[in-house]
């Protein structure tokens, strides 16, 4: 009984086809790591399980309901987290006030008139929870503007856990981080894994073979392998795909 | 409808969506390369025209009249930019329609300042002054057509610089991406110039042609720039093709399409009811034109930009 | 920057609650009418600044809304029904009703197609309205008789209609302030920064912005309703889009965030107007040239 589960996704822009037939699932507790060449498809494929892109066929499943035609905040308030590969923050909010943003919305009045937003216990007491699990209740204060790149990612991280997920997203969490800060991430995505079923887009090939259960590999729209992270590694079709980029 | 009618209307709303075409063509080179709202364009066509009169009757000739005001619309355009415009460029397009505004005002006062609130009228030109006969015992003047001739021989003359020279390259790549640009070592700086004062004298030139046949007076570029910015949108801002072919429609539609309403509502509709409606939708056709194409093509009809 | 803008809040405030004082003073009632028209105006404005500061869409068809509500006004009255505690809230449903579909509609596009959209809404309106030869097609008709608040002729009474329409001004700077500080007020905030983020929190952004658009209609309606009566006439001048234009200069004028800004704009632009009018007849030069002004001086400043 997969949480998230996509079943013959297409989608071409014009006679350009990004995604051929995919079928992807994720399991309870699992990380599912999606690996694959520059090109491959991997952003489509992920914005099509998010919402933002409407495959041209196919299903997207969250919980076994059928979720494929809803919007993107329609499958957030399902239980579906995502994070952005470019940090889609509120710049000018707090580190707090964004994590706020997150309970405000799954809260019993997302849009009341008459609550104040600021100050409210009720929001910023889950919210420091989840700041405080990725290490940034220090930088409750500050500015998302104002945080530093590694900041901002692990924040990214936060809000995501603030949203009680019933499944994470995760676009390039590592992307442009140092090695030092990547491995903070690495760390608290170790400390995630097994209570929240992950799906993560991954370049970083370290941190996928630490993290993940299951390991896809996506090459041209297709996914050619998947499996256990030791064999996709030693699958000649993915090496071939790869051009030896593979560890 | 009679043949003959309909040509006429056809005829005027090419000449019409040719005038279009002159004037947004500058407002959607201005608003795709250097990302600026320019609410004065209007203003723009209307100089044009009263500069036109002003020429005209000091040489005698109109001729004269309207390569003075093309001219002179050029060298405005340039001093903007460098006055007004380059200022404007990364800022707010709430500021920039601020700013815009302020210059409307200026305008508009200004030549009711120097040349009082009444219109002011041009004659057409002794060589292009008569009628040609058209289909069906109905004359169409000889002007008319050579404004239709005239606005194709620019646009035509426009396409080729955009699409084969060296400059009209880097304003397609600006429209598409001024960043990228930028870091590619153009002289923005100067491409500014160069649209913003190619612009105006396109919408000054636009406005000195059409003097002999629309009333000169302070008001007459916001009913023209509405019009513009309808065809930038519906055409897709940043592009030049889009702009053409939205011109047309929009110049198509707003005359043939409202003489194809009158005939549609009178055959319909009771004569009171028609009479009644009548003018306020064929007001509003142009306007359902635009919105019906952006519900189903939300960038135009042919996108240029690929920033926002 | 924010405390100056209130500073000169709170200050044209007061001089428009003095304005019945000093008509008096000076015996001119004309004084009282052009405060009552600038108090109305900022009422406007501060309905579109919701619009455009809080929830980031730059509308150009607010007229329409000021429109809306003057013509439902005079239809009800040509019609005999001269109550104003039921032409108010139609005038406001109305424009609110009109806000709707056409919201809906606009709020698939963004910026300068978002502000052309809004445009066309906007001459749609008009259109229909000089169309309307019963009610004066082009020329308009006078608002004949001014309505009766509960049968009594308190609304025809211009202190007490001016008192009013400070109360309500004042009234709608405070609701767009508490709006802005409420949990919805943060949900349209985070829609200007990112609405991917907000969707992906699961705010239906589309539905939150249309919201923020039809209230700010409804409040439009009201001024436009609140205009009808202080002109003793409708026209479709009204809903031009130069009137539209003017609004949205004035919220911007006053510094799109703040409430209170549009509401200084909007008086500053008025009293200036009349004033430069009186001295000379191309007064306008010098606004244009104010507005030029300010806008290239925020810029540098900005950019220093």
């Amino acid at each position: 009984m997969s949480v998230l589960a996509a079943q013959g996704l297409r989608k071409s822009f014009g006679a350009n086809a990004v995604t051929r037939d995919v079928s992807i699932d994720l399991g309870p507790g699992e990380v599912h790591a999606l690996i694959g060449p520059n090109g491959a498809g991997k952003t489509s494929l992920l914005a099509q399980l998010a919402g933002t892109l409407a495959p041209d066929a196919g299903r997207v499943r969250l919980d076994e309901a059928d979720v494929t035609h809803l919007p993107v905040h329609a499958r957030a308030r399902r239980g579906l987290a995502r994070t952005f590969q470019v940090s889609a923050l509120i710049g000018p909010l707090t580190a707090l006030q964004n994590a706020a943003l997150a309970v405000q919305a799954r809260s019993a009045h997302p849009l009341s008139f008459l609550r104040r937003a600021e100050g409210d216990a009720a929001l910023e007491g889950p919210a420091m929870e989840a700041l405080s699990a990725v290490g940034l209740r220090d930088r409750a204060r500050v500015s998302a503007d104002d945080l530093a790149y590694g900041e901002r990612r692990a924040l990214e991280i936060a809000c995501a856990l603030a949203q009680r997920p019933r499944c994470l997203l995760l676009d390039e969490p590592l992307a442009g981080m140092g090695h030092e800060e990547g491995r903070r991430i690495v760390a608290l995505l170790a400390d995630l894994k097994g209570r929240i079923p992950m799906l993560m887009v991954e370049h970083d090939m370290d941190a996928v073979f630490v993290l993940a259960d299951r390991v896809s590999v996506l090459v041209q729209g297709r996914i050619v392998a998947s499996g256990a992270p030791e064999a996709v590694r030693a699958d000649p079709a993915v090496r071939e795909a790869y051009l030896g980029a593979v560890a | 409808m009679p043949l003959g009618l309909l040509l006429v209307q056809a005829l005027n709303g090419l000449e019409l969506g040719v005038l279009l075409f002159l004037i947004a063509a500058g407002l959607t080179l201005v608003f795709g390369v250097m990302d600026v709202v320019n609410l004065a364009h209007g203003v723009q066509y209307m100089l044009g025209a009263y500069l036109a009169v002003a020429a005209a009757t000091w040489t005698g000739s109109f001729w004269l009249g309207v390569a003075v005001a093309a001219l002179a619309c050029l060298v405005l355009g340039a001093l903007l930019e460098r006055l007004v415009f380059r200022f404007l460029v990364g800022a707010d397009h709430l500021e920039q329609v601020l700013a815009t505004f302020g210059l409307i005002l200026l305008g508009e006062e200004g030549v009711k300042l120097v040349w009082g609130p009444a219109p002011l009228s041009l004659a057409m030109p002794a060589a292009l002054a008569g009628t040609i006969p058209l289909y069906g015992g109905l004359h169409y003047p000889v002007y008319r057509l050579g404004l239709l001739g005239a606005g194709l021989a620019v646009a035509a003359l426009l396409a080729l610089v955009i699409g084969r020279t060296r400059t009209g390259m880097r304003l397609r790549a600006g429209a598409t991406n001024a960043a990228m640009l930028e870091a590619l070592g153009v002289n923005v700086e100067r491409l500014f110039a160069l649209v913003l004062a190619a612009g105006a004298m396109l919408a000054g030139f636009a406005g000195a042609v059409a003097a002999p046949v629309v009333a000169v007076d302070p008001g007459m570029g916001g009913p023209v720039l509405i019009l513009a910015f309808v065809v930038i949108v519906l055409g897709g801002t940043g592009s030049i093709g889009g702009s053409f072919l939205a011109a047309l429609l929009v110049g198509l539609t707003d005359t043939l399409g409202r003489g194809v309403l009158d005939a549609v509502l009178d055959a319909v509709l009771p004569p009171s009811a028609a009479h009644m409606a009548g003018p306020a939708l064929a007001s509003m056709l142009i306007y359902l034109l635009m919105a019906g194409v952006l519900a189903f093509r939300p960038g135009g009809l042919m996108p240029a930009r690929s920033r926002t | 920057m924010t405390g100056v803008v209130r500073g000169a809040a709170i200050v044209l405030f007061v001089m428009l609650a003095a304005a019945p004082v000093a008509a008096q003073l000076y015996g001119n009632a004309y004084l009282l009418a052009l405060a009552t028209r600038a108090a109305i105006l900022a009422l406007a404005a501060v309905s579109l600044q919701g619009v455009v500061g809080l929830a980031g869409l730059p509308s150009l068809g607010h007229a329409a809304f000021l429109g809306i509500g003057a013509y439902v006004l005079l239809i009800l009255a040509t019609a005999g029904y001269g109550e104003a505690a039921l032409s108010l809230p139609a005038a406001m449903l109305a424009a609110a009703a009109f806000a709707w579909p056409t919201g809906w509609l606009a709020l698939r596009t963004r910026g300068v197609t978002f502000l052309m959209i809004t445009l066309a809404f906007g001459q749609m309106a008009y259109f229909v309205a000089e169309s309307l030869a019963a009610y004066g097609g082009d020329d308009g008709m006078p608002l004949d008789p001014a309505p009766h608040l509960f049968g009594t002729d308190l609304l025809g009474r211009a202190t007490v209609f001016h008192a009013l329409v400070l109360v309500l001004l004042a009234l709608a700077v405070l609701t767009a302030h508490g709006v802005g500080g409420s949990r919805y007020g943060r949900v349209l905030l985070a829609a200007r920064a990112s609405s991917e983020r907000a969707a992906a929190f699961g705010f239906n952004v589309a539905r939150v912005r249309l919201l923020a658009y039809v209230i700010g209609g409804a409040i439009g309606g009201l001024a436009g309703w609140l205009l009808a009566i202080a002109n003793g006439f409708v026209s479709p001048a009204l809903l031009d889009w130069r009137v539209a234009g003017e609004l949205l200069v004035m919220v911007i004028l006053g510094g799109v965030a703040l409430p209170e800004g549009a509401a200084v704009g909007a008086v500053l632009l008025v009293v200036a107007e009349e004033a430069l009018s009186v001295a000379t007849e191309h007064g306008r030069i010098a606004i244009g040239a104010a507005l030029l002004g300010v806008a290239l001086l925020r810029r540098a400043r900005q950019a220093a």
